[in-house]
């Protein structure tokens, strides 16, 4: 009961203080938000990437189960989609709050602009959402005929979705750093890879929470090996990419492109590249995955951690260094020396709090509400009393 | 319908900063969004150095990243070639402001991504915009492109213009004269 | 909570197209909401600095919505520069005093009625006169708008302490012209082939038109040369920019006409004819030579000669610009400068020449006649402006405007009117200046709350902003050149936005209060019928056209001659003279010769720099500081950094942006640098726009740093100027910003 009423009082205090943030924002604008007429896109982007990715990365694991058979998934499936659905709700909050205007959002459907890929990616995103919602019905009803349908569709659009949402930074034709045609495909692989963060921390939550059924514990015990396999594998790809982009950057002739590399190579991103981008999302979990084997749980849970805090500030990294660097407008203008400014305000910080804190607040509502054991050990915890069912819910958020 | 350009001879603009008050007076910008702005560029070492001006706005391009990137079509081209924004229908996602590489946006108070509309309320009665009235080196001069006899076409023909950073593709309006 | 850019637009289209416009407007309701409006265009003058520019001014329902220049006007002729826009917005300012105050305590004011101001300012004026004498009153303006309704005081109570701003601006000029020419003729800029701007930013100190015709000339084939040690807004128009050690132009000067002496390439018939004093000029300066100047200036001797050849063969349709505040109150040579350019004008004998120099058109307006004529004996001018034995020399007209707290200690003067100026701001020294307070009874008449309102005076009378009054006609003249006599009007476009009045509704008010009953007793329609009557325009067609261009006379490309066929310029002999009269009179040199500035930076000293300013294109000195548009464009582009060339901030570690201490004997600043190439390695420059220190004036408020900061209050001999660039200042490294 008390690590209940922390965890909700946690939860509950990073989303009020999300709120004030929010109304700051609201009443203020951008005047208090760390964006610029240079910099128009601020933390709450990166912010929005970070959520809807791992949104779409938990569909992909969940999809594992009902649309590649994988069964062994099979006993996350119902709290992925859960996840799921409160990440992606909070990444329409944070984006909700970065647009200047979003209730002429109706406009996306009166008023369509095929050639833009925010069309696109609100179209993509609006549907996902609404099957994402259908999906779990049908999963708590414990239709398989329905959710093999529907499954493959949500993953289906969920790739699309986040593709399209690299190709939102993808076709900025001005920014080098990100005119880019991989970084779609990018942006799919670190969706993957974010999923799979999330679930490592939720399995060993639940691991250890001593009111999972006996059965459940055993079921998630198998997943660790082949989660540390794909974890490994995805990082592989990753570093790939990126060491690709790197010299692909450094020995082509994009303009902006190499200055903004340079800055992580050397300038305003360095720290955080290296340590938090390269150091948290890449070579902590390859360390901790490759050396606790005895400890695969554990090594996963702090993997997991690790990777997200790494991905969350490389989303933000990768939101700043396409803008910081001045536009070659002019050769030589005095107005384009040096970094265009840039910075999180504490109201963008306390919207990301919200979006976190409102995440942990929906799971848990989630497993009071419904029951998201698999069918066969219904039985079982159903007999169990309401406060315990809660109080296991609480452990599977992170 | 006519097919509106501006012709820019910076080499005659001493950096007075009138086009831009100008403007912020006729459109009643907000203090933080300005249409139109100077590039100051130093080249050469003392005591042979020089300072160039150059003055930028929004290029009117007749390939506009910033059309193509707004989801609800509150930026358009409109077919005298002016990109204009219907206030109405954006969202202020500040995609036109990430796409466009001339930095021509600024962002107001309403948090909609303004920009320079040519003034077409001034085009179309064959008048100059303030900017281009009040400029006493007469820096600016803009016309229709499709009247062979307009004074634009006039003055593009006696000079060699070239546009910026065409090699985005943008297809700028606005023409420099080299 | 959205405000909207175009709210103005709403409102007003609300009324006129009811529920006809949405919510937002868009670029097509724009165009339909600017028809419906209910929109009035009235023609005036400008007042974004002194050239007064003919503007319209767009009222839209019943607010100011923007000002263009007027078409016909010809120093705007249809375009106007950023502060003529800027300014018209302060209208609805923030700094603008509200009402008539008096002082409780330092810096500190309470409102009082119109009624109670004028009785207490009445009585004390009264007593103070009775006590000392009328000519204890001091009369102090920027000049020479206020002369009008200060002259009838002055005179009535006997004083002759008339000063105006020109002291700290450009008296150096104007007192070598009257002395050699007996009056200031202006480049024909339009049809010049060869112009050469020294110290002269027309650029910054704009007239849209002169500057219309400056670029137009250029584009026919007119050569432009720059010289100035700072590269200035007219050398980006340029064919050369030559900068030159600050201090040196004389020198430059003496070289230029030595090389068209020596070379024979002066207008030998024009000087023969008009010239007076030449010869004795020769034997003074016949050793100046191109090496002597490269010596003084930095400039090759080749340069120099290369510059007076041209200069030479493209005469007369070639000039020196006669200036403005740029070089005329900077140095101690600042005269004998100034008299070298009339010197050099005469040797192209360009006088009355198209493509020259050229006169005004004269105006001969009516004159109102007065009924309260007593006028009371006046002592000598306390400033000693033609005082022999003091300041013989120096043009009682404008006398020294920066030794007036030295004119109140000595007893001279106890009261004073302080009309539109600011010398805490804009004259040497500040903390000097605030001693105006220990006057016995100072009154001030500004728009805002500028720094001698709050800090030195007892009562302050706002005058209602220029675009709510109605002045009398003016002739459209000076620094320009064309052919036809205009007239313009400065007439009220809108209703006082406060307790503020006109000029002379303050005078009245005063003086009816002293017991003078009728020395205000007309008005602005009034005197506008008498001066009117002889010009055939009647005060309506004025008021309607705003600015009128009169075809009935116009000026000739002639040099005046009289009856005899001699000429006939105000001058002691009629011509133009080398030898200022009046100079030699009071024991001074008439002949312009070589005289070293006062004060150089030691060159072997890393961080020592002679203190230069200048005009920002979109500010008017201090006055338009505390505009928020203009202050935009201050933020915007670095407008406050001190211009530090490349080479000496890399020997004292100076980068681009870096904060720097500045310190002269007066003064230790802090201040941003931009390290440039464009300027002389042994100055650093500041625009003269900044260091608002009146916290009543948010938006200059603690804003840059001003040049008058460090620079005593000093007096030039023969001009009274204030040789503001006389100064050496040291630059470290740090400073908090």
């Amino acid at each position: 009961m008390l690590k209940q009423k922390l965890w909700i009082g946690i939860s509950a205090l990073l989303v009020l203080i999300g709120m004030a943030g929010m109304i700051n924002i609201f009443l203020h604008g951008e005047h208090v938000m760390g964006t610029t007429n240079y910099v128009p896109w601020g933390s709450l982007i990166g912010a929005y990437v970070f959520f809807v990715a791992t949104s779409t990365g938990l569909t992909f694991i969940s999809s594992l189960a009902h649309t590649f058979k994988v069964h062994k998934f099979d006993v996350l499936t119902k709290r992925m989609t859960l996840a799921s659905i409160a990440t992606l709700l909070m990444g329409f909050v944070m984006i909700g709050i970065e647009l200047g205007n979003p209730l002429a959002m109706v406009y996306i459907i009166l008023s369509p602009n095929f050639t833009a890929p925010i069309f696109w990616m609100g179209l993509l995103y609006s549907f996902y959402l609404a099957l994402h919602v259908v999906e779990f019905y049908f999963q708590l009803k414990g239709d398989h005929k329905k959710i093999n349908v529907i499954s493959p569709i949500v993953l289906a659009v969920a790739v699309a979705a986040q593709s399209t949402l690299g190709a939102v930074f993808g076709m900025a034709v001005a920014r080098g750093y990100w005119n880019d045609a991989y970084i779609s495909i990018y942006f799919i692989l670190l969706a993957f890879i974010s999923g799979l963060a999330f679930v490592s921390i939720m399995m060993f939550l639940m691991s250890k929470a001593d009111v999972i059924s006996k059965k459940t514990k055993d079921q998630i015990s198998q997943l660790p090996p082949v989660m540390s396999k794909m974890i490994l594998g995805l990082l592989a790809a990753a570093v790939f990419f990126n060491v690709w982009k790197w010299i692909y950057t450094l020995s082509g002739n994009v303009p902006g492109q190499a200055d903004a590399a340079m800055l992580m190579a050397g300038g305003a991103l360095t720290l955080p590249y290296w340590l938090l981008e390269v150091g948290f999302v890449f070579v902590v979990p390859i360390v901790l995955l490759l050396t606790l084997k005895k400890q695969q749980g554990l090594a996963l849970m702090l993997s997991g951690l690790s990777m997200l805090i790494g991905i969350f500030a490389m989303r933000m990294i990768m939101v700043f260094a396409g803008q910081a660097i001045p536009l070659n407008i002019i050769p030589g203008a005095e107005s384009a020396t040096g970094l265009r400014e840039f910075s999180i305000t504490w109201s963008e910080w306390a919207t990301f709090g919200f979006g976190v804190g409102g995440t942990i607040l929906i799971y848990i509502l989630g497993e009071k509400l419904f029951n998201l054991n698999l069918e066969d050990d219904h039985h079982t915890e159903s007999e169990k009393s309401g406060e315990k069912m809660t109080n296991t819910g609480y452990k599977y958020a992170r | 319908m006519a097919r509106y350009g501006l012709l820019i001879d910076a080499s005659k603009c001493t950096g007075c900063h009138a086009c831009s008050v100008a403007c912020s007076m006729y459109n009643e910008l907000e203090e933080e969004v300005t249409y139109n702005r100077l590039e100051f560029i130093e080249r050469g070492k003392y005591p042979h150095a020089v300072m160039e001006i150059v003055p930028l706005q929004c290029m009117h391009c007749d390939n506009p990243p910033c059309a193509t990137v707004c989801p609800t079509n509150a930026t358009f081209k409109r077919e005298d070639g002016i990109v204009s924004i219907d206030e109405n229908k954006c969202i202020g996602c500040k995609a036109c402001m990430t796409a466009c590489p001339y930095d021509a946006r600024n962002l107001n108070e309403g948090r909609i991504p303004e920009k320079c509309r040519w003034c077409p309320e001034m085009l179309e009665n064959g008048k100059q915009p303030a900017c281009s009235s009040t400029c006493m080196n007469e820096v600016r001069l803009f016309g229709d492109l499709d009247d062979p006899g307009s004074e634009i076409n006039k003055k593009m023909a006696q000079h060699e213009v070239k546009q910026i950073i065409p090699e985005k593709g943008t297809q700028p309006r606005i023409y420099y004269i080299k | 909570m959205k405000m909207k850019r175009r709210s103005f637009l709403k409102a007003g289209a609300a009324t006129a197209a009811a529920a006809a416009i949405p919510f937002k407007l868009s670029i097509s309701d724009f165009k339909e909401a600017a028809e419906n409006e209910d929109m009035k265009r009235i023609a005036t003058t400008c007042n974004g600095c002194a050239s007064m520019c003919g503007i319209y001014a767009y009222m839209k329902n019943g607010r100011l919505w923007r000002v263009e220049g007027h078409p016909v006007h010809l120093k705007s002729k249809g375009r106007l520069c950023a502060r003529g826009h800027g300014m018209a917005a302060d209208l609805y300012g923030k700094g603008r005093v509200p009402g008539p105050m008096k002082k409780v305590a330092e810096g500190e004011f309470e409102p009082i009625s119109w009624e109670q101001a004028f009785k207490e300012i009445g009585e004390k004026l009264t007593k103070i006169n009775e006590e000392h004498s009328g000519n204890s009153f001091l009369w102090l303006e920027h000049g020479v708008r206020g002369k009008r309704y200060a002259d009838p005081l002055l005179d009535r109570i006997g004083s002759s302490n008339y000063i105006t701003h020109y002291s700290t601006c450009f008296s150096s000029k104007t007192n070598a012209w009257q002395q050699m020419v007996g009056g200031m003729l202006n480049g024909d800029h339009a049809n010049a082939k060869y112009m050469i701007f020294e110290g002269r930013n027309f650029a910054g100190g704009i007239i849209p038109n002169g500057m219309n015709q400056i670029t137009k000339a250029k584009e026919n084939g007119a050569k432009i040369v720059v010289i100035d040690p700072k590269y200035s807004e007219i050398a980006k128009i340029a064919d050369d920019w030559i900068p030159i050690r600050p201090g040196s132009d004389l020198a430059l000067r003496l070289a230029m006409a030595q090389v068209m002496i020596s070379e024979n390439l002066y207008d030998k018939a024009f000087v023969k004819k008009y010239v007076d004093g030449f010869e004795e000029y020769w034997h003074e300066n016949k050793d100046k030579t191109p090496e002597w100047a490269e010596e003084l200036t930095g400039i090759p001797a080749d340069k120099i000669r290369e510059i007076s050849r041209e200069f030479a063969a493209n005469a007369p349709e070639a000039f020196i610009e006669p200036g403005w505040h740029g070089l005329h109150c900077h140095y101690i040579n600042s005269t004998q400068t100034a008299q070298m350019g009339v010197i050099l004008n005469a040797l192209a004998g360009n006088f009355y020449k198209r493509g020259g120099l050229m006169p005004s058109a004269n105006v001969d307006f009516g004159e109102y006649l007065h009924k309260d004529i007593v006028e009371t004996e006046k002592g000598p001018r306390a400033d000693g402006a033609g005082v022999e034995g003091e300041y013989m020399t120096v043009e009682p007209g404008r006398g020294i405007s920066q030794t007036v707290p030295d004119m109140i200690a000595d007893g001279k003067i106890k009261s004073v009117f302080i009309y539109h100026f600011n010398p805490l701001r804009t004259a040497p020294d500040p903390e000097y200046q605030k001693k105006i307070k220990e006057a016995e009874l100072v009154v001030s008449i500004p728009v805002d709350w500028n720094e001698t309102s709050v800090f030195t005076a007892d009562y302050i009378l706002p005058e209602s902003y220029y675009l709510e009054r109605t002045e009398v006609p003016t002739a459209v003249s000076g620094h320009i050149s064309h052919d036809y006599p205009q007239i313009s009007i400065r007439q009220q476009v809108a209703d006082p936005l406060h307790d503020t009045k006109p000029l002379i509704d303050i005078m009245r008010g005063v003086t009816k209060a002293m017991g003078y009953n009728a020395l205000y007793d007309f008005t602005v329609e009034d005197e506008m019928k008498a001066m009117l009557e002889p010009v055939g325009v009647s005060p309506e067609q004025l008021k309607e056209a705003g600015t009128v261009e009169l075809q009935t006379s116009s000026v000739k490309p002639e040099f005046p001659v009289n009856m005899q066929g001699k000429p006939a310029l105000g001058t002691y002999t009629g011509k133009i003279q080398f030898s200022a009269e009046l100079f030699r009179i009071d024991g001074k040199k008439g002949i312009p010769t070589w005289i070293p500035p006062k004060v150089e930076p030691d060159r072997s000293k890393a961080d020592q720099f002679r203190l230069i300013h200048g005009k920002q294109p979109y500010h008017s000195h201090h006055v338009t500081s505390n505009n928020p548009h203009l202050v935009k464009i201050t933020e915007k582009y670095n407008g406050t950094a001190m211009w530090m060339n490349s080479e000496r901030a890399e020997k004292l570690g100076i980068k681009d942006g870096d904060q720097v201490t500045i310190a002269s004997d007066l003064a230790t600043k802090s201040i941003p640098v931009k390290v440039t190439e464009l300027i002389h390695p042994e100055c650093v420059w500041i625009s003269s726009a900044y260091g608002g220190f009146s916290d009543k004036l948010q938006t200059s408020y603690n804003l840059g740093v001003n040049y008058n900061d460090f620079i005593p209050a000093m007096v030039e001999p023969y001009s009274g100027t204030t040789m503001s660039q006389e100064v050496v200042v040291t630059v470290s490294k740090g400073g908090e910003a």
